[in-house]
């Protein structure tokens, strides 16, 4: 169960729910996210995945303190060294793009705003829990809560006095309005010793067939929610800010003592279900599988999952997503998410916030800010042959428009800026292939050439490169190690070798010596550590120091590959370097180290959670995954 | 290019070549064109088109010749693909059997493609059940074709091998759209259909490629259509491998998918019931949790659905309802779940909606109501099957009307379904007594089951079908050429001796008879409308049909016009049956038959003396005997080609028949004297009612009893022999004495009690034959009833064969008082119904 929930990755998962556990407090239950399947699309969803990402990168450091610079520095822009390798390949196929395809496989990039916003924030910043199970706090003695504290017994004595009295116990959490849609289920296992069954006296005098008995059962227990004053010692519903269906009467009760004809009684063996929707503040019941029509209106506040019981032997057991639900939850989880997306796409947005005095236009200046996007991504990244395909069959298309319609086109006048930017983005290109490829060298050397002042302006860029540079020497060392399976040697021998090494633009040797790489490794580590011993960043939180310590601990280890610390050493661990060695490039020649598609796509998110926060529409929108997932 | 107008004489040219041309000019002129398609039609391009495509090669492979069949075919499927004016027009039987014949023979898959395209478009437009019976072969070939075409599509999973398995599971519901055909399709189809359905399962499971949900969907339905309650009961034991699959497509987003597996998964899991009424009562399946928990949510979800589309559920799936009927047929939980959830009155809506008279005065969009409405009738006869408040339910959300709007239709082949399916309501309404003593009366649902009845082809019924005709034809004044209606096709049906049309006509029948069954019982109102409708003649001839269903209804009928006291109902109905028939009856091949006919032999004996001795007159009174011990003697043994399940689920019928039979023996020995005599001097007959008394079925123990209580019963009770032990002390007593002492008591009998004699040895014959020591062990018995009765029984015989004073007569009166009256068990239960009518 601790597989790191991915929001995309949750497409064609098997499993019902995943549970994220933020590690190195995962001893600690309550700080375990679990997200039923019905959730995966929700902006809830990418919240927790997003924050657990972040958990994830904190503890690390936190715990282990060995995360390389280029982890703890990349920590802020793309976590993809940690996870596993499981999910991530379907994510983001990095691999494919040390050869750029004219279309990128994934998007990089895309998720690396997330964790810049939220992996060092506060506390404030992370994702409330779902209720998932029952709470002991406040509940009387007469309540028995076990069974992985999801079942409830009655176990008396009675409660004395009127028939008002009862208890109650609510959930471990309020449920989060962001969720936009929380749905538990409560199955009575018995309906306890003063619930009834009977059978009802025949209406016919007919004695001459085999009719079914017709029995009439009834349970003295309510199913509801209520907010986090009320006293448990009333039935949900009883009581102000409490709502709930009784299972004696199948009446609704909201917030008083006097209920309304809703559904049908319930008792032993029947499955009830609730939903609270925050899309409309409606909430809605199911009694074994079948929706009853809604409940309740104008909802509102801080809302948990509540059950009551009045008499002994009743008990039931709750499943707040653990298990397979009796009703098809996801069904109608895609028919609210379907209502929020055909509101977005009836909006008209007004014709003036698009550029256009009459339609027609205001249509050609959306379409003209898409082709934007598009190139500049494409260009953003360095996909130059993609960028002139695309130009090209825009061209093509305006043309051709233009030609029926008679519409005169402009502003197509850009050819040599365009072309500068072409050479531009073909260098960033190479450099990022050869970052990628763990040839550092040759990234060194390629970004000296063609943007001098990068180093320059950004040298904490350049302490990320060194660093990964002696990273991959490690590498070889570990990987020639492995394929000659040389016992363990000590480094005494140090032997003279060519001061410029590191300036050598090409390969390690196709069968390289163990022994020399180990030579060239320590050397390179003993310079690294010479320049940068004493330095810190001003601008800043990479700690040089720490990172420092982190990679030589690779050293330590006679078999790094094998090592505890063998994920520095992952390939993965590259492509953060490329991006932010792109994105410094990007700022150094005064661009944005964000394609404006990406921009555009971690505002609509933000903006996406901030309004989620208090339920509604776009709780049911989940940008990553609605939008981002393959 | 070839001008339009010379496109005919170039389709019958030689040369293949210039043919071909021709085919695909005349194809690009006609798509999307109705008008040319029309002006062709009329220049008799069909023949030319079914010519080319039947095209005979000469052992030389002649690819050309090849393309020109696929060209004709597709150029054929585009004029099937119009409006219906167009498309009926192809329905000739030259063109079926075409079509057909390029299923059968080896044909280039794309040929078979556009043929299949055809067939399915025409059989959609208008069902032709006795397709099967014309071409025998087509199921053989159609198994093989899918079983091909399976294995192809799971190595390669190209889109003509999809296309083609398609098209071969949607034509087979179109092939068998009665349930009768479907049955007869079963063997062939069943297994190819199961392979390819497990393996479309398997494919997404295993590999996680999407398998053609479409296909998938579409193989599924196909199977759920021609699974018959065996296949389906293999299918179950083979496990969750084929069943849990099967579950999660139930939450599949898309409707034809979930609808798809819920029918499936609702024939699987309703062939399991084992009915088994056990001393302890029905034990139900363990399978109906599954079916309340899963298929109930599933089916209303897409019933709502269906009637939030709009129009009110008009363009609700019909299969949603016909799955929903068999579901609910199950009774229980999973029908309450059901009304819950507001079946009935959903169901009523939509039935008030799509049912309006007029709406069946013109034929087309009777097909697609019709289905709709049939389906949404059975599923009311299903709710209200177990239920009396569900039977109120019903009238009371106003479906009655309706019912009877369509029982009183003129009749075309569409509304033969609804009709069908009204009956089912009106029996299901007739199962409560204070519906029939009510609201049916005023019905006038009379008229319409008759009619319904009378709907044989017979000399009588031709001025009714040609009144049909006439409604049929009107409502289409546009046509100039009134041909493709139903006028001319009716005759043609008849003059061919359709054997499957007739089958459509039995199926009819057998529902309306099912109908009339409770309608004659004895305290329903409308017993005496009904005979005096002349019913009787329709009835008896229903049970010398060859059609098992029909026959098996009109029996039941029978038996419940000969239940109760009313001796000129009896008179009049043996006047038309006659005992040969019932004797006939009673060896029927089929034991529910047997079962019925035996229950009116029962009836028929119950408290009349003037029938018993008709019985004997007519039969003679050892050949009732004989027959009796036969009965008694039965034992379900397993046919050939039958599973252990299949025994399992006829096994109550046997038992049934057993206690019809000891029941008749009842009513014979609640007869005279001479009638006890007749029982007692049939040893065998005797032995096997004392054996019995240890049967695990609690009836026929009770039945068993009862044949004593009556054998020692003594007509008048205040002259009665014996001690005036109370029933308690005359068990301890008999507890304590062996059986064997009992003749030396016999001696001992007073003077004046000669006349006792009679029963004395009556009762000393029981007891040799070892009923009293049987009566001793069913003192024990789990069931009241049968404890109860022994006490009487034991009673009976123990005062019988006493030696004891006479001294408290008052007291043994009041014991024998105590006892069920005049010792008489009338017979008359069987109301159940035969479940062979639903789909």
């Amino acid at each position: 169960m601790a597989s790191f929930l991915q929001v995309p990755a949750t497409k064609g998962h098997t499993s019902s729910f995943t549970t994220v556990v933020a590690p190195g407090l995962a001893d600690r239950p309550a700080n375990e996210y679990f997200v039923p399947k019905y959730l995966a699309s929700t902006c809830y969803a990418d919240c927790v995945a997003n924050s657990a990402v972040a958990a994830q990168l904190v503890s690390k450091r936190a715990a282990q303190a060995t995360g390389s610079p280029g982890l703890s520095v990349a920590s802020s822009r793309s976590p993809l060294g940690l996870f596993d390798g499981q999910t991530t390949p379907q994510l983001y196929s990095y691999s494919d793009l040390s050869k750029p395809s004219p279309l990128p496989p994934g998007l990089p990039g895309f998720q690396a705003f997330d964790l810049q916003e939220s992996s060092l924030a506060g506390a404030e910043d992370v994702p409330p829990h779902l209720p998932s199970c029952w709470s002991p706090e406040g509940v009387s003695q007469s309540m028995e809560i076990f069974g992985d504290m999801l079942e409830v017994k009655f176990a008396g004595p009675p409660a004395k006095g009127n028939e008002q009295e009862a208890a109650a116990v609510r959930a471990n959490h309020p449920i989060p309005p962001q969720c936009g849609l929380f749905y538990f289920e409560v199955e009575v296992m018995s309906r306890g010793k003063d619930g009834y069954a009977f059978l009802l006296p025949r209406t016919s005098t007919d004695a001459f067939e085999r009719d079914d008995p017709i029995v009439n059962e009834r349970s003295f227990i309510g199913v509801g929610f209520c907010g986090p004053k009320v006293q448990l010692n009333k039935m949900p519903g009883w009581v102000s800010d409490s709502w709930g269906y009784h299972g004696d009467d199948g009446n609704t009760f909201a917030c008083q003592n006097s209920g309304k004809q809703y559904g049908p009684t319930f008792s032993t063996n029947d499955v009830i279900g609730c939903g609270v929707n925050f899309r409309n503040g409606t909430a809605f019941y199911t009694k074994n599988g079948i929706a009853l029509e809604t409940a309740f209106k104008d909802l509102k506040g801080t809302l948990y999952p509540a059950v009551g019981m009045r008499t002994i032997g009743e008990h039931i057991r709750a499943n707040f997503g653990q298990r397979e639900f009796a009703f098809d939850i996801e069904s109608y989880m895609r028919e609210e998410k379907a209502k929020t997306y055909k509101q977005i796409h009836t909006f008209q947005p007004p014709l003036e916030l698009l550029g256009g005095k009459e339609s027609a236009s205001a249509d050609t200046a959306i379409t003209q800010s898409i082709h934007k996007l598009i190139s500049s991504y494409l260009a953003h990244n360095g996909y130059v042959d993609s960028v002139r395909a695309f130009l090209g069959d825009v061209q093509k298309e305006t043309n051709a428009f233009s030609a029926t319609k008679g519409v005169p086109c402009g502003d197509v006048d850009t050819e040599e800026s365009e072309i500068a930017e072409d050479v531009e983005a073909i260098n960033r290109q190479k450099i990022r292939t050869a970052v990628l490829e763990g040839n550092i060298n040759r990234a060194l050397k390629l970004t000296e050439l063609f943007f001098p002042k990068v180093f320059e302006d950004n040298p904490e860029i350049l302490f990320q490169l060194k660093c990964r540079k002696f990273v991959e020497l490690m590498r070889s060392c570990g990987l020639a190690k492995e394929s000659e399976y040389i016992d363990d040697d000590e480094m005494q021998d140090i032997s003279k070798q060519d001061e410029d090494t590191d300036m050598l633009d090409g390969e390690t040797p196709a069968k390289p010596n163990l022994a020399d790489l180990l030579n060239e490794a320590l050397r390179y580590g003993q310079k690294l550590h010479e320049s940068y011993r004493n330095k810190t960043f001003l601008s800043s939180t990479t700690d040089v120091q720490k990172a420092l310590n982190d990679i030589f601990a690779l050293m330590a280890y006679p078999d790094p590959i094998n090592s505890p610390v063998a994920y520095l050493l992952a390939e993965e661990g590259r492509a953060p370097v490329a991006e932010d060695l792109n994105s410094a490039i990007l700022v150094s020649q005064g661009k944005s180290s964000v394609a404006p598609l990406e921009r555009l796509i971690q505002h609509t998110t933000m903006l996406m959670r901030e309004l989620a926060e208090q339920g509604g529409q776009s709780a049911f929108v989940n940008v990553r995954h609605d939008f981002l997932a393959p | 290019m070839i001008a339009e107008d010379d496109l005919l004489p170039y389709l019958r040219s030689d040369d293949r070549r210039i043919q071909l041309r021709a085919l695909r000019s005349l194809k690009n002129s006609i798509i999307g064109h109705s008008e040319e398609k029309a002006a062709y039609l009329d220049r008799g391009v069909l023949y030319e088109l079914l010519g080319i495509i039947s095209t005979q090669e000469d052992g030389v492979k002649d690819p050309m010749s090849d393309e020109c069949r696929i060209q004709a075919g597709v150029v054929l499927s585009s004029f099937a693909y119009s409006d219906p004016e167009i498309s009926s027009r192809l329905l000739t039987p030259a063109t079926l059997s075409t079509l057909v014949t390029t299923l059968t023979q080896y044909s280039p898959p794309a040929l078979l493609l556009a043929s299949l395209r055809t067939l399915t478009t025409l059989l959609t437009l208008r069902p032709t059940p006795s397709l099967v019976n014309q071409f025998p072969g087509l199921p053989t070939s159609m198994s093989e074709l899918i079983s091909h075409y399976s294995t192809a599509c799971f190595e390669n999973y190209a889109r003509q091998d999809v296309q083609l398995l398609t098209k071969l599971c949607t034509l087979v519901p179109l092939i068998s759209p009665s349930h009768s055909s479907a049955q007869s399709v079963s063997s062939e189809l069943t297994s190819p259909l199961i392979e390819l359905v497990y393996g479309s399962l398997k494919n997404s499971q295993t590999s996680g490629i999407l398998f053609d949900s479409k296909l998938q969907s579409t193989a599924i339905l196909a199977l759920a259509h021609v699974l018959t309650p065996t296949a389906a009961r293999q299918i179950a034991s083979a496990g969750p491998k084929f069943t849990n699959p099967l579950l999660a497509l139930l939450r599949a987003p898309d409707t034809a998918t979930r609808l798809s597996a819920a029918s499936l998964l609702t024939a699987i899991y309703t062939s399991g019931k084992p009915e088994v009424t056990s001393s302890s009562g029905v034990t139900r399946a363990p399978q109906i949790t599954t079916l309340a928990m899963t298929l109930v949510p599933t089916l209303m979800k897409l019933l709502d659905d269906a009637i939030a589309a709009g129009d009110h559920g008009r363009n609700c799936d019909p299969r949603i309802l016909h799955t929903l009927a068999i579901v609910c047929r199950e009774g229980g939980d999973v029908t309450d779940r059901c009304v819950e959830a507001g079946l009935i009155k959903k169901i009523v809506s939509i039935v008030v909606q799509v049912a309006p008279n007029n709406h069946f005065a013109s034929g087309r969009i009777l097909e697609r109501d019709g289905k709709l409405l049939s389906g949404s009738l059975l599923c009311l006869s299903a709710l209200g099957l177990y239920n009396e408040d569900y039977r109120k339910a019903i009238i009371e959300a106003g479906a009655l009307g309706a019912v009877v709007a369509v029982m009183n239709t003129a009749n075309t082949p569409a509304v033969r379904e609804v009709k069908i399916a009204a009956c089912h309501v009106l029996r299901t309404l007739s199962r409560s007594v204070r519906l029939l003593r009510t609201t049916m009366v005023e019905s006038g649902v009379v008229c319409g089951i008759v009619d319904l009845l009378g709907d044989a082809p017979s000399e009588e019924e031709r001025p009714l079908l040609e009144n049909v005709d006439t409604v049929t034809s009107e409502p289409e004044p546009m046509d100039d050429e009134p041909v493709q209606t139903t006028v001319t096709e009716v005759p043609a049906e008849e003059d061919d001796e359709d054997e499957g049309d007739q089958e459509e006509d039995l199926e009819v029948r057998t529902a309306a008879m099912a109908a009339v069954c409770n309608l004659v019982l004895d305290f329903s109102p409308l017993r005496k409308p009904i005979l005096d409708k002349g019913i009787l003649p329709l009835v008896v001839s229903g049970a010398r049909s060859r059609y098992t269903p029909l026959r098996l209804n009109s029996t039941w009928a029978l038996k419940h016009m000969v239940f109760g006291d009313d001796m000129d109902t009896k008179a009049s109905v043996m006047s038309h049956v006659g005992f040969p028939l019932i004797m006939k009856l009673c060896e029927d091949k089929e034991i529910q038959v047997q079962e019925q006919a035996l229950d009116f032999l029962r009836n028929l004996t119950a408290r009349s003396e003037t029938y018993i001795d008709m019985l004997f007159d007519n039969v003679g009174v050892d050949e009732v005997f004989k027959l009796v011990d036969r009965k008694l003697s039965l034992r379900a043994v397993p046919a050939a080609d039958d599973s252990e399940q299949e025994l399992l689920s006829t096994q109550p019928y046997y038992t049934k028949v057993i206690i019809a039979a000891a029941y008749v023996i009842v009513h014979i020995a609640a007869g005279d004297d001479r009638h006890r005599e007749a029982v007692i001097g049939h040893e065998t007959v005797l032995r096997k009612i004392v054996q019995l008394m240890r049967h695990e079925n609690y009836e026929v123990r009770l039945a068993c009893v009862w044949t004593i209580i009556n054998l020692t019963w003594v007509e008048e009770p205040n002259r009665a022999p014996g001690e005036a032990a109370s029933p308690s002390l005359a068990g301890q007593m008999s507890a304590g004495g062996p059986s064997a002492e009992q003749p030396q008591r016999e001696e001992s009998i007073s003077s004046g009690e000669i006349y006792f004699s009679d029963y004395r040895r009556r009762a000393m014959t029981l007891v040799r034959f070892g009923a009293r020591e049987q009566l001793e062990y069913l003192k024990q018995d789990p069931v009241l009833d049968v404890r109860e009765k022994t006490k009487t029984a034991i009673y009976q015989i123990d005062s019988l064969g006493g030696d004891s004073s006479l001294g408290a007569e008052d007291e043994q009166v009041e014991s024998i008082g105590s006892g069920p009256g005049h010792g008489v068990e009338v017979a008359g239960s069987a109301m159940e119904i035969d479940s062979e009518l639903l789909p």
